[in-house]
């Protein structure tokens, strides 16, 4: 699974990698197709990874210069993968495409120069040197390119006669105006090229080989120094596609190497924007699980965290562990029920995906999968009232769990939509149904769900008129009563519910 | 050497042409040959396509843009792979045209080449910004038909306008609409504290209060003035449009009983998209209308013949502009001020 697949889900994954910065737009290209990791080898090398440039670029304040450094090269990253597939099968590149391949080329041995400065390396950068050379073989290693003099005498002797004619082209004001050296020269020897190349000595026509007009008129010497303009430029177009042709088959072999080198560059401005966010949001680095059990002290969302903050009010953290089982969370409305299997969506994505997670402390447990039932699921384009939604997506738990599929379901009050006794009974049912399966299963409900084999968690709630968001374990039946007392202090109308405070005090 | 001078003054020129064919590409090159003989740094470009040898429109032979060692262009993709010169690839902006990716090269030999680069005002600054790391002094924006947001004051400092035979064939039409251009062009700065005030505010239509603070007049742009009841002009002397100014809120203005005195500030003259009848009424009336950011018009340059084959008589035209505009008017290819110094 990519991340871009889930980068709108419920959970706010989305506002995570948004709120990366990343340095190039391949990085955010690379970053949205970068797949759900679903190994804890995988994860734990990633970590390595991450913790390694945390430590040289975030950590340590001495090498602040060479992260701004590295940051800076790093915006001039740029997708080339189309290049190098054109090189890997044989096309002929042309001064664009050389002028990419040379620009990486000097931008990955700027960056390993950086990296042994900061003495981090997350991969071995491959030596391009050889094909820098190819590409710049005036040694300036300057991000620049045309077909140089260098690769060709003749092309050379020909660019060095177009000079002289004033250009490839001349304004009509110019020509003959005496503005630049317009007159023909003495007679039409040229440097001999190679042998079997076409010299332009060895030309068509007078112009070619043969003197140019003795006490040539205005017109004539123009004409003359037009055509002979033209056959240079001809010629000197054919010289450049022959050396495009050679230095294409030349630098062929490194087209690996340039792939391996875009992977790496794109996965440090990724890694780089990771370990910066894991310092502006707090989060943490995760320990990988080995007995099935995800922990988190300190659980935060941040994107909430941040709105909150914003309005001027504190977030509180939860702690929460569970295993390889089904667990309720009940509790009173406006308990960050709903937040925290947001939460829980989202830490495990962010774990899985290899950044920081949003907690003092974690240890997570490596899925196949996230199945998050939250919100109203209605789907009216698809014919689907909000209960058909959520019953296909639970229905669709059901099957992955018995197919083996090792998942976490996080459920937000489940049959929430029709009447009590029927959605009372459907969630004990699916409880019951998932009762002993491999997955970890967080249900939120407001029901009392009798007797079954599965754990019960309790938001604190109201104490003292003021929400305390904290789980807590509870037991059979203990089923929260604090809807009224929450729209009372919401101040709703007086009236309204008083009568629901009778009705209740009738009914008990 | 016509007005290469006071080009040189400024760090950025764009050349507008009042209508396709009306010499627009012939000043073009007569600046950038000029040019070539300074020792300054210029880049060029073009806001839409130029450079081509055939008008796509009229089928009229076209010249094409003619760069020289040392200069630095910037063009799309496509055109860069057909340009007739020696040049040194720079640059691949993120830039996108129509065309593909903006390349920014340096001119190893001179040649010609088919211009087409950004596209839209906000694109030509970051373009600008890019070209700070090769020290270039002067950029040139060859601004296209329709485009006249090359030569906003946000975008270019200095410019050149060219008119001709294109424009109108009737010799009085002409002056009389390529004066109201320049007039509209040279419209005066208003007052520095207002200018601070609104700089920043791109949003709306606004005033001020008794106090001098900012006022939300309500009108979310002159586009949308048809449900206010209030006369702007009673709540406030000072109205600043921070988008286009329409004839229809001119008039609406104009008509306020208290219009005279009354201060209408547009952010520049390219915002400006007016009648000469509906501005004439409107300072007949007493209103007067100010900018925030002004371009410096340094020259007009003239064709005068029209792609129909039409011919103004060349002298005639340079002198009626000149009495007008109190300007300098070049016809640039009659005169060839391109003779070597």
């Amino acid at each position: 699974m990519l991340l871009k697949s889930v980068i709108d889900s419920p959970c706010g994954i989305r506002f995570m990698a948004d709120t990366l910065h990343l340095n190039s737009g391949y990085g955010r290209k690379r970053l949205l197709e970068s797949a759900m990791m679903e190994s804890a080898e995988e994860i734990r090398g990633a970590y390595g990874e991450l913790k390694r440039i945390y430590l040289s670029f975030v950590r340590d304040a001495s090498n602040a210069p060479l992260r701004r450094r590295l940051g800076a090269r790093l915006m001039t990253l740029r997708d080339i993968s189309g290049t190098i597939a054109r090189l890997t099968e044989n096309g002929i590149l042309d001064e664009v495409e050389f002028f990419e391949v040379k620009c990486l080329a000097l931008l990955a041995a700027e960056i390993d120069k950086i990296l042994s400065g900061a003495d981090c390396r997350v991969a071995e950068l491959p030596d391009l040197e050889g094909l820098v050379s190819k590409l710049d073989p005036e040694g300036t290693r300057i991000p620049s390119f045309y077909i140089y003099d260098a690769y060709s005498p003749e092309l050379r002797e020909i660019r060095s006669l177009l000079r002289k004619l004033g250009g490839y082209t001349q304004t009509e004001f110019a020509v003959g105006s005496g503005c630049c050296d317009a007159s023909a020269p003495e007679t039409g020897k040229m440097p001999q090229t190679t042998a079997g190349e076409k010299s332009i000595s060895g030309g068509s026509g007078a112009l070619s080989g043969e003197k140019a007009p003795e006490n040539p008129q205005e017109k004539d010497k123009t004409a003359y120094v037009q055509a002979r303009r033209m056959e240079l430029t001809e010629r000197a177009g054919e010289i450049e596609t022959q050396v495009r042709k050679w230095l294409s088959g030349e630098i062929r072999k490194y087209a690996p190497d340039l792939k391996n080198t875009l992977d790496i560059l794109a996965k440090l401005d990724i890694l780089l924007a990771k370990a910066l966010q894991i310092e502006e949001l707090g989060l943490c680095f995760p320990e990988i699980s080995c007995n099935g059990r995800t922990v988190y002290k300190g659980m935060f969302h941040p994107h909430i965290k941040q709105t909150l903050a914003e309005k001027g009010k504190e977030y509180t953290p939860v702690d929460l562990d569970f295993g390889v089982e089904a667990v309720t969370v009940i509790g009173a409305n406006m308990g960050g029920k709903t937040v925290a299997l947001k939460t829980v969506a989202l830490c495990q994505y962010l774990f899985q995906f290899g950044f920081g997670l949003p907690a003092q402390s974690a240890c997570v447990d490596v899925k196949k999968d996230v199945v998050l039932c939250v919100g109203d699921r209605q789907d009216e384009l698809g014919g689907l009232s909000s209960f058909a939604a959520e019953v296909t997506a639970i229905d669709e738990v059901i099957r992955r769990v018995r197919d083996g599929e090792y998942i976490l379901a996080l459920i937000d009050e489940p049959a929430r939509t029709t009447n009590p006794v029927e959605g009372t009974a459907l969630v004990a049912a699916l409880l019951k149904v998932l009762e002993g399966k491999k997955l970890s299963l967080l249900l939120t409900t407001h029901y009392n769900v009798a007797g079954g084999h599965f754990r019960r968690l309790r938001v604190v709630g109201l104490v003292d008129g003021v929400m305390d968001y904290r789980l807590k374990e509870a037991g059979e039946g203990d089923v929260p009563q604090e809807a009224v007392r929450i729209a009372r202090k919401l101040g709703a109308d007086a009236q309204w519910i008083g009568e629901a405070e009778k009705m209740l005090n009738e009914t008990i | 050497m016509p007005f290469i001078r006071d080009i040189l003054e400024y760090d950025s020129l764009s050349i507008v042409g009042l209508e396709k064919n009306t010499g627009k590409t012939e000043c073009l090159n007569y600046i950038l040959r000029r040019l070539s003989s300074q020792k300054c740094k210029v880049a060029v470009t073009s806001i839409g396509m130029d450079g081509e040898s055939t008008d796509q429109v009229t089928r009229t032979a076209k010249p094409e843009i003619h760069l020289t060692e040392g200069m630095y262009f910037s063009t799309a993709e496509i055109h860069y792979r057909s340009r007739n010169l020696l040049s040194e690839l720079v640059d691949i902006t993120d830039e996108r045209s129509s065309l593909g990716r903006i390349v920014t090269a340096k001119v190893l030999i001179g040649g010609n080449v088919l211009l087409s680069g950004p596209s839209s005002g906000t694109s030509l600054i970051r373009w600008m910004k890019s070209l700070d790391r090769f020290g270039i002094d002067l950029k040139i924006i060859d601004g296209a038909l329709s485009r006249i947001s090359s030569a906003s004051p946000a975008v270019s400092r200095a410019m050149v306008l060219s008119t001709g035979a294109a424009y109108s064939a009737n010799l009085d039409t002409l002056v009389r609409k390529t004066r109201f251009m320049v007039e509209l062009i040279d419209i005066p700065l208003a007052d520095s504290v207002l200018r601070n005030r609104f700089i920043n505010v791109e949003r709306g239509v606004w005033g001020t209060d008794k106090e001098g603070r900012m006022l939300d007049l309500g009108i979310a742009s002159s586009l949308t003035m048809d449900g206010i009841k209030d006369d702007p002009v009673k709540r406030s002397k000072v109205i600043y449009i921070s988008g286009a100014l329409t004839d229809r809120f001119l008039q609406r203005l104009a008509d306020s009983p208290e219009i005279k005195g009354a201060e209408v500030i547009v952010r520049d003259f390219t915002k400006l998209f007016v009648s000469e009848t509906a501005y004439r009424m409107f300072l007949k009336r007493g209103g007067q209308i100010k900018v925030l950011q002004k371009s410096k018009l340094i020259a007009v340059c003239v064709n005068p013949t029209a792609p129909s084959g039409y011919v103004l008589d060349s002298e005639v035209l340079c002198r009626r502009l000149e009495q007008e505009i109190k300007l300098p008017v070049y016809d640039i290819v009659k005169n060839k001020y391109d003779l070597c110094c």
